[in-house]
């Protein structure tokens, strides 16, 4: 039997792997919050041609729905919604008659909260840790 | 032994987000998931191209365009060219605004624009003479508001296209009519209207309209069973209208289906203009342009169904020559100040006149006056016939503004 003396084992930190697919896992990752700010964007542009308060609402709103799934990381999960809620109900409530932006508003809904809520929960250790 | 890769050493991380390990077999719930996510992508794409699609077509506030401009400015324009502003807002046919005006400081020139005729659904000219007399009658209206009194000459000379000759002399004193002040509020109503009566005092303001044009008279259809009878009459012309391609191809020629059209022309018939529900009007405005059959058919509908059906009153102009040009031009006077009166009492106006549309074209293919005999006999006027005809109520939603061509285009 051999007694070769073992190295003493030293924790090593490497660096993580740099991962090949690491922009289309990003991509990945976005893409649904993507399709949220896409959607915020479509209500600044057809606010844009609504008469002045109307066209106030609509680009607040907007902005709120295109900024609302990043906002769901770094805050509770209740304030990114209601960015979220914020950003699209009011401004549909008040054009439903015009079919396009209630339409907007739903997608930005049924895409929105869960997204939202997903990265909530994932974020919420790390803002612990924080 | 079965080994767990993402456990090993350099195994590729797994995606926090994804259920496919990176690298490695696609599972079926990550065939699920990027399934969904494409479905999503390809719904929010669609909804940007019909989002696209409103906003070019301005569905959250139609008027914004240039071309209703004239509605907002008219009464700060001061001199002849604020009256020519006003008169450019009267009715007319189909919105063809065939109008064109010579100013100078003492006097306007009115005459027809011979190019901006609706064809078959015109045949004889009786509507653009018409519409021309509507815009005399602003013209005048507007004079009194801006420090002048005018003297008109109808027909001045041997050029039939030049219609009208007014002189403006300063009066000294400004004062503006109840009439006026409504132009920019008159709007044609095509919606429908309340079943509640028109009351007779109200008649009776339209009908003293009249009392200072001579040859002109009014008859009114207030009754269920008149009503019905000019409805149906209403009805059978418009089809007669659909059914013939050359009234149908001249008519739809002047509908602005896309806000490009109406920006570029700022003249004739729009989707909003039907003064449907905005519900209704949005989703017309967000699909494909109709055809010309499609639209003969809604109008169709809509003679059966809105316009007919909810009319608490029709008023016909009657003369005795409805071909006489001077005739034409003072019921033209007289259909606006109805329209205006209408608008200063409440009630919405909407100009019907497939009937007298029929009676000319039939005239001009020289077929035998069907309808001619027909509205002869319900008017029961010996010796008079119609010239224009109309409704009036009390209008569910008012009606909406039509695109213009502003005065530097006219004038």
């Amino acid at each position: 039997m051999s007694t070769t003396p073992s190295m003493p084992s030293v924790p090593l930190k490497l660096p993580a792997p740099r991962r090949p697919g690491g922009v289309l896992s990003a991509v990945r990752r976005e893409w649904l919050g993507g399709l949220v700010s896409l959607l915020g964007l479509y209500e600044i542009v057809l606010a844009l041609s609504a008469r002045p308060w109307i066209a106030g609402l609509g680009v607040v709103s907007g902005i709120l729905v295109v900024a609302a799934p990043r906002a769901g990381r770094r805050m509770p999960p209740a304030a990114g919604l209601g960015l979220l809620v914020a950003g699209t109900v009011p401004f549909a409530v008040v054009t439903w008659w015009s079919i396009i932006i209630p339409v907007v508003a739903l997608l930005a809904l049924a895409i929105g909260v869960p997204v939202i809520g997903r990265r909530s929960r994932r974020a919420a250790p790390e803002r612990r840790q924080e | 032994m079965a080994v767990n890769q993402a456990d090993q050493p350099g195994a590729p991380e797994r995606d926090e987000k994804s259920a496919v390990p990176q690298g490695q077999h696609v599972s079926r719930r990550g065939i699920l998931k990027g399934f969904g996510t494409g479905i999503l992508t390809v719904v929010v794409v669609g909804t940007g191209a019909v989002a696209f699609k409103g906003s070019r077509e301005q569905v959250l506030d139609y008027s914004a365009g240039h071309a209703y401009d004239p509605w907002k400015d008219w009464q700060d324009s001061p001199g002849p060219l604020g009256m020519v502003a006003a008169a450019i807002l009267s009715a007319n046919p189909h919105n063809t605004q065939p109008w064109i005006f010579r100013v100078s400081s003492d006097r306007i020139e009115l005459y027809a624009d011979p190019s901006r005729a609706t064809g078959a659904l015109d045949a004889l000219g009786r509507e653009q003479m018409v519409g021309l007399g509507a815009a005399l009658e602003n013209l005048i209206l507007a004079a009194g508001p801006r420090g002048y009194a005018t003297t008109v000459t109808l027909l001045p000379d041997s050029n039939a296209a030049h219609v009208a000759t007014i002189g403006l002399h300063r009066s000294g004193q400004k004062q503006a009519s109840a009439l006026y002040r409504a132009i920019g509020d008159r709007h044609s109503n095509r919606g429908p209207y309340q079943p509640a009566p028109v009351a007779a005092q109200a008649i009776a303001r339209l009908t003293a309209q009249a009392s200072d044009l001579p040859g002109l008279e009014l008859r009114w259809f207030t009754t269920p069973p008149e009503r019905a009878a000019l409805g149906a009459l209403m009805i059978d012309a418009a089809q007669a209208i659909v059914n013939d391609q050359g009234q149908s191809v001249d008519g739809f020629a002047w509908f602005r289906a896309s806000e490009a059209a109406i920006e570029k022309h700022r003249d004739g018939l729009t989707d909003w203009g039907q003064d449907l529900s905005d519900l209704i009007t949005s989703a017309a405005v967000l699909l494909p342009a109709s055809s010309r059959t499609a639209g003969d058919q809604f109008w169709l509908t809509q003679t059966k169904t809105v316009h007919t059906k909810t009319a608490a009153a029709y008023g016909v102009i009657t003369v005795r020559d409805p071909g006489d040009a001077l005739t034409r031009l003072r019921g033209g006077q007289l259909i606006e100040r109805l329209h205006l009166s209408a608008t200063v009492q409440g009630l919405g106006f909407q100009h019907m006149n497939q009937i007298t549309e029929r009676i000319d074209r039939e005239a001009s293919l020289g077929q035998p006056p069907a309808f001619s005999d027909r509205f002869d006999a319900l008017l029961d006027s010996p010796g008079r016939t119609a010239l224009v005809s109309f409704r009036i109520g009390h209008p569910v939603r008012p009606g909406r503004l039509s695109p213009r061509r502003p005065v530097s285009w006219v004038s």
